[in-house]
């Protein structure tokens, strides 16, 4: 099973985008706790994308590309920003960034997910799920 | 996400249902600028109709927080399921904002 969908860089289509995917993705409803964590890490993956990626630039798209097979759910999500430097992130439950208000959703997504694998500078995130 | 707000004991109870995500974050913080205006310094955010909490949501529950200690009140949360629990924990903002496990205990506690 394969998904391929763009979305324009707007965050006020994030959450329907998301749900408008998980509702294609087969059987993932059986498991509530990985379908909880693929959601998160889709939706923060998106997010960032849209906000950091695109800088929330309406005309450069989203590109997700969902697989799914038997044993696991690959998801890629791309945008068409500068990139970042993915090796240099700050840890957000330090005492010093444990109040900021930004910089949980990389966190969050490697929590979420068995694997995170980033490629082209970092405009590509790759995240796959164990099933 | 529907957000109904009630005072019991003088304690704001902020009962939240659906999904605290982008959107519905703004909404929250709309409502509880609101509720911080009127006076509130106890404020309980009850999770028990929330399926789905994303970073937007935990950002503004931390400012939720910074605000209400500013203002020398504090925030709780309670009802929280297992998956949002574990996002407080993995994030350590459990540590600074205090879960309880249902309303009447936290109503009790606060």
């Amino acid at each position: 099973m394969r998904i391929l969908e763009m979305m324009p860089s707007q965050l006020e289509l994030v959450d329907g985008f998301v749900a408008s995917l998980l509702i294609r993705i087969p059987q993932l409803n059986e498991d509530k706790d990985t379908l909880f964590n693929i959601k998160l890490a889709l939706h923060e993956a998106i997010i960032n994308a849209v906000k950091h990626g695109n800088k929330m630039n309406p005309n450069l798209p989203v590109q997700v590309d969902i697989k799914k097979d038997e044993g696991q759910v690959v998801i890629q999500v791309k945008d068409q920003g500068d990139g970042f430097d993915y090796k240099n992130l700050p840890d957000p439950i330090t005492p010093e960034n444990l109040e900021k208000l930004n910089g949980r959703g990389l966190f969050l997504i490697q929590n979420a997910m068995d694997r995170v694998e980033y490629a082209d500078g970092g405009r590509i995130i790759k995240m796959v799920k164990f099933l | 996400m529907k957000i109904l707000v009630d005072t019991i004991d003088e304690i704001t109870v902020v009962i939240l249902e659906g999904e605290l995500n982008v959107d519905d974050s703004i909404l929250l913080r709309d409502a509880f600028l609101k509720i911080l205006k009127e006076g509130a310094k106890e404020v309980m955010v009850d999770f028990e109709k929330v399926s789905f909490v994303g970073s937007a949501g935990l950002a503004t529950l931390i400012e939720m927080m910074q605000l209400l200690r500013k203002a020398g009140g504090k925030l709780g949360c309670c009802n929280i399921n297992n998956n949002i629990r574990g996002l407080f924990e993995i994030t350590k903002i459990h540590k600074l904002i205090t879960i309880y496990d249902n309303r009447a205990l936290a109503l009790k506690s606060f």
